[in-house]
């Protein structure tokens, strides 16, 4: 812990070197005041060569909004009829998450997240004022996923290389917990509202009528949306990756590597190489082998890949589409207090807590696909990393940057989460985070030029512990540095990385940075209301002469007095952009 | 020892003026000067100032302390379950389902410590300091209504103290205290003067489990109000027909159950009390007919129903008010009753509507956070001015006893104090514990009365929903009276040297709760002396339990995941609203 509070202390002391191609923000200040603790402030200006652009939050939509004939968030269900409540009431998700801008021809879309059961993406048609590039919703609608089996609850994404809205599906259920359920009560509460994509009505229904529509290996998937010109958007699950609490899957310049971060707690980090180039249906998964050489400053590590074997899309859907249940794929055993199995079973560690398993004959793939991080496990790759996050490229240094939002938990030298692990990361807790850099390199076996051989944390949050009468009392990580990590997007070109948190007690408001990458200098560029949270930013270099940096505030509650006595809750999310920013690239 | 603590008190109460005001401090000098000089001199040092800032010395102030409950004996092994009383699957709208807490005392980092040092504290000496006859005296005078003034009421309005404003605007934003506490023979809550209704209406109900009985502590008492709309009729009349029959039509929605009423001619009310499509004849019960997913509805009456005002089963509609007098025990008269000094004053009002969505979105987005952050604390929103939201639509404010024994507003603190009970909990109905409680038509005036009017002496032991005796069903689950298991008295009329309860008793107790509930007199004048010496400290957010010798079961640090020695949690279910 000291040592990383030294490693930022450093950071935070070193002097501001103007980047290569002067992208600066105009530094916001921490909402100290409460009115500034209930509002969004973006940065007001941006300078971009010596020249100052005028900047703010702009809001794209509310959830809720009627936007030509649809409703922005809407939640429907597998015939397109909207979620009913059992007070009759139709259901809008609050939750809205990450969202994409893709120009498709001479038009511009939006699709968007929202991370609720069943969970839902609207594409939007989306307007640009070319003179002052402001952009306006003009339409939206709700994406179809019915020939999946519905949407579980998505989160972040990024756009491929090819164009295309890159998503995710977080936290799919342990399907060995719904397997050995007795009764409806032993199935976790958070799961039961998916029924209603089915038409159930989760108040009601037992656990037979659950069990009969909700098959959960149809879920946990990295989701690819592709929008034509006529602003139709087609769905696909790219099940080739495998099966995890899907973050996001970042696909790098070749079109054929592609990352995914495994939210939660002793969870993996994945990387896929496609057979052929824009394609990600056939292809190799790996799971990353954490071997530390320090614990200094947030760790440090050489990496290793495990193979997790070659699969297609088409394979593991059939045996999602017959019916493969948790123990047609594994033996188990009881694990001993020391960690230990039986002869046969191995011991592994993961979200799904210690276990021993054995794979049944012949049923590589499926494990391999449905159950990526306990396959992970027992192939020797590390589960332990805590709560991963945002995942982006920096091309101009090779570096990979990986949010951790915590290092904590599995994280930790011999926790409880190492019971039955390998116990390969062996640092200090530190509940404020860091952004881990890895040097990306080719790897002729592995038969990808963007393998990564190492992982350092590149910045740390800085516990610290602010006095009652401070005007920061309440905030538990320092409030000049990063707390909680979440999503990150590096702006090519500009030697900036964005980075978003998603803290509770860390910062009371969350906030999102801009990082000169050589001086490390952090720019507080937008606080949002105290008790809501930022998430996925994602930037946009250049559409038609504009760049976005676009940003999702969800409980946006509290904005001011008036809304506070009103309704503190009314969670209505605002998905927007900070800009418009002058082009960032050509 | 005690004057310079007396000097700095009464200065500022000088300024006021007021007779009134200087009339509860005519006989409370005695008694604070002998409760006082049970502190000794090195206590005087102490500062004893409020703060009225939004910081929280104890992050986790809404886990209450019985939560901190050592549930297994471990001398004995005997397991206690008390925790089913409030943490249980609980029924939509609440999706609160947090039986998991009977199981496993799975704390975040930050409550790993008990904050609540209060229980472990000995006020035996200080109590043993306060005569008889003087805590009688101070519970048997109000701090809250003397001659017709409302003192409280008196003092946010005319001499708003500048801690107490906080947002520093020089006038109190928030709830000023408007019922008089004097009911008429409807349990009306009445102008002492003007003998007006305010709107604010008292109920007998059924006292919540545990912790609310008077053995255990204290006594209180419930008034709800309704906005004004509900008080109308179609012709915008004032109409108080039309308001009981909205109490009623809210009753039978908050609980989902039909409820019990005099014969009430529909045609009289213009409403279809027993759900069978036509206005006409006479019912006894408002049948609960709710299910819009049945294309069945029910409305409210009178003007209500012609506006467009939220309806649902088990909610309240937005602008419904409680308040919540916690009390001293009375021992006038060698009777337990309702003191007159209120302990606390707690008040709630729901602010804005949360349909059944709403509801579940927040459980499932509590659900994730504590998923992902397992370290992560609840967040409120508001302040104690304008009370704090608790999540569900309610805001909550209260008032608690100061040193000098007037009420003060409970600072941020104090207030969240609130909400691990109204609002995070799987037993409540929308928030509120007393409603769903609320004794039907057979009942005295109605079950419409304060209990200043009518006491409990004689009260059944009544069923819940599955037909299990309440109160037999908690006795034999926790295997006493009380969650900390420190009321001996109790525990030895009920429990026989085993530990079992005794069959005797519990059929006694059937026929009569107060057996139970009640503390003997001298129970009670020790209670109440170590509520007062509490007050005197001040330090409510240490814990704001009456205890008098410090608490042995428990737990002052909790290791994560420590489990209760239960191993299988129950299910607490709804009272029977048609016993």
């Amino acid at each position: 812990m000291r040592k990383s509070t030294i490693f930022v202390g450093l950071l935070l002391a070193s002097t501001h070197i103007l980047s290569a191609s002067a992208l600066d923000f105009k530094a916001i200040d921490a909402a100290s005041t409460d009115e500034a603790k209930r509002m969004a402030i973006a940065s007001p200006s941006v300078n971009l060569n010596g020249k100052d652009y005028m900047i703010g939050y702009n809001v794209l939509a509310r959830t809720g909004d009627k936007l030509g004939d649809g409703t922005f968030g809407l939640l429907v269900d597998a015939k397109g009829n909207a979620v009913v409540g059992g007070d009759g009431e139709q259901e809008i998700s609050v939750d809205a998450d990450f969202t994409t801008l893709l120009p498709v021809g001479d038009k511009l879309f939006s699709v968007t997240h929202f991370e609720s059961r069943p969970g839902a993406m609207y594409v939007s048609e989306v307007a640009q004022n070319k003179e002052t590039g402001e952009l306006k919703y003009i339409s939206t609608k709700p994406v179809d996923f019915s020939a999946f089996g519905g949407l579980w609850v998505p989160c972040a994404g990024s756009v491929t290389p090819w164009g295309t809205h890159l998503g995710s599906e977080e936290y799919p259920p342990n399907v060995r917990g719904i397997e050995d359920a007795q009764s409806l009560d032993d199935i976790d509460d958070y799961f039961k509202p998916f029924a209603r994509y089915f038409g159930l009505n989760p108040d009601t229904m037992s656990l037979e009528d659950f069990r009969g529509v909700f098959s959960p290996y149809q879920y946990g998937y990295a989701t690819e949306i592709t929008v034509t010109a006529d602003g139709n958007a087609t769905a696909a699950k790219h099940y080739a990756l495998g099966r995890s609490a899907f973050e996001l899957a970042y696909v790098m310049p070749d079109q054929r590597t592609v990352f995914f971060s495994d939210d939660g707690t002793n969870v993996g980090l994945y990387m896929f190489v496609a057979d052929e180039a824009g394609k990600l249906d056939a292809g190799v998964t790996y799971a990353a082998k954490w071997n530390q050489t320090s614990k200094a400053g947030g760790g440090t590590a050489n990496i290793d890949w495990v193979s997790l074997d070659h699969a297609t899309s088409e394979e593991v859907k059939a045996y999602i589409d017959n019916g493969t249940k948790f123990y047609d794929i594994f033996d188990i055993a009881n694990v001993a207090e020391d960690g230990t199995c039986a002869d046969g079973f191995s011991p592994v560690n993961t979200s799904d807590g210690a276990e021993c398993l054995k794979i049944k004959e012949g049923m590589e793939v499926a494990a391999s696909r449905l159950e990526t991080r306990r396959y992970a496990a027992l192939k020797g790759a590390t589960t332990e990393f805590r709560k991963e996050e945002g995942i982006t490229f920096a091309p101009e240094y090779n570096k990979l940057f990986v949010a951790m939002s915590e290092v904590a938990k599995g994280m930790e030298d011999g926790s409880k989460n190492d019971i039955a692990g390998y116990n390969d990361i062996r640092l200090d807790k530190n509940a404020c985070g860091a952004v881990y850099e890895l040097d990306v390199r080719p790897n002729a076996s592995i038969g990808s030029d963007y393998v990564p051989t190492n992982m350092n944390a590149m910045i740390a949050g800085r516990p610290y512990e602010y006095a009652e009468g401070s005007a920061w009392a309440g905030n538990s990580c320092f409030i000049d540095g990063i707390s909680n990590p979440d999503n990150i997007t590096w702006i090519a070109g500009n030697d900036t990385l964005i980075i978003g948190e998603d803290t509770g007690s860390g910062h009371q408001n969350d906030v999102i940075w801009s990082m000169n990458y050589p001086t490390k200098q952090l720019t507080r560029i937008f606080s949002t209301p105290y008790g809501s949270e930022t998430t996925s930013p994602y930037i946009y270099t250049n559409i038609n002469g504009f760049g976005y940096l676009m940003a999702v505030i969800q409980h946006p509650y509290g904005e001011s007095d008036e809304d506070k006595l009103n309704n503190p809750t009314d969670a209505q999310a605002y998905v927007g952009y900070v800009g418009p920013l002058p082009a960032l690239s050509e | 020892m005690s004057r310079p603590y007396l000097g700095r008190l009464f200065i500022g109460d000088r300024e006021m003026k007021k007779t009134f005001y200087k009339k509860i401090l005519g006989m409370g000098i005695t008694i604070l000067m002998s409760i006082s000089n049970a502190y000794g001199e090195d206590n005087n040092s102490q500062d004893y100032t409020v703060n009225y800032t939004d910081y929280l010395r104890h992050p986790t102030a809404w886990i209450s302390a019985q939560c901190y409950t050592q549930t297994k004996d471990e001398e004995t092994g005997t397991v206690h379950n008390p925790c089913y009383a409030c943490h249980t699957r609980s029924m939509a709208p609440n999706y609160l389902n947090d039986s998991d807490f009977q199981l496993s005392l799975d704390f975040r980092p930050d409550a790993a410590i008990n904050p609540f040092t209060n229980t472990f504290e000995d006020r035996s000496a200080l109590v043993a300091q306060i005569s008889d006859e003087n805590i009688t005296n101070w519970v048997n005078e109000s701090n809250y209504l003397v001659d017709n003034q409302i003192i409280i009421a008196d003092k946010l309005k005319n001499n708003l103290p500048q801690a107490w404003d906080y947002d520093k605007n020089g006038q109190w934003d928030g709830y000023m205290p408007d019922a008089w506490f004097i009911f008429d023979d409807e349990g009306y809550d009445i102008h002492p003067i003007t003998l007006e209704k305010t709107g604010w209406r008292a109920f007998g109900y059924q006292p919540f489990l545990g912790t609310f009985w008077p053995t255990n502590g204290s006594t209180d008492d419930v008034l709800i109000r309704l906005p004004a709309v509900f008080r109308q009729n179609i012709n915008g009349e004032i109409d108080w027909d039309i308001y009981n029959l909205n109490l009623l039509i809210v009753e039978a929605l908050v609980r989902q159950q039909d409820v019990r009423i005099i014969p009430t001619d529909e045609q009289a009310v213009n409403y279809d009390l027993n759900a069978d499509g036509k206005i006409e004849g006479n019912s006894d019960k408002i049948i609960f007919n709710h299910y819009p997913l049945e294309q069945k509805y029910m409305q409210y009456a009178g003007l209500a129903a012609n506006k467009d005002l939220k309806l649902a089963g088990g909610l309240f509609p937005v602008g419904t008010e409680f308040l919540h007098s916690v009390r001293y025990i009375s021992t006038q008269n060698d009777q337990i009753g309702l003191g007159n000094r209120m302990k606390e004053l707690r008040y709630m009002r729901k602010g804005y509507w949360q349909n059944w969505a709403d509801l579940r979105n927040s459980v499932d987005k509590e659900a994730k956070e504590a998923n992902d952050f397992p370290d992560r604390l609840r967040m409120f929103h508001g302040d104690f001015e304008r009370g704090i939201a608790n999540g569900t639509g309610w805001y909550l404010q209260a008032w608690i006893e100061d040193r000098d024994g007037s009420l003060r507003p409970q600072n941020r603190e104090e207030t969240i104090f609130c909400m691990g009970c109204h609002g995070g909990m799987g037993v409540t109905s929308d928030s509120v514990f007393s409603y769903a409680r609320k004794y039907d038509a057979t009942d005295f005036q109605q079950g419409w009365y304060h209990w200043s009017q009518k006491g409990l002496v004689g009260k059944p032991d009544l069923k819940n929903t599955q037909g299990e005796y309440e109160y037999t069903k908690y006795l034999k689950n926790n295997r006493s009276v009380d969650e900390f298991r420190a009321n001996e008295e109790g525990y030895h009329k009920f429990f026989d040297k085993a530990g079992n309860v005794k069959p005797d008793m519990i059929d006694t107790m059937q026929k009569d709760i107060t057996v139970l509930i009640f503390p003997s007199l001298e129970r009670a004048i020790n209670l109440n002396k170590a509520w007062r010496a509490l007050a005197m400290e001040q330090d409510y957010i240490n814990g704001r339990d009456a205890v008098v010798t410090p608490a042995q079961n428990v737990y002052k640090e909790i290791e994560a995941e420590t489990s209760t020695g239960i191993n299988e949690a129950i299910k607490k279910y709804n009272l029977q609203a048609i016993q």
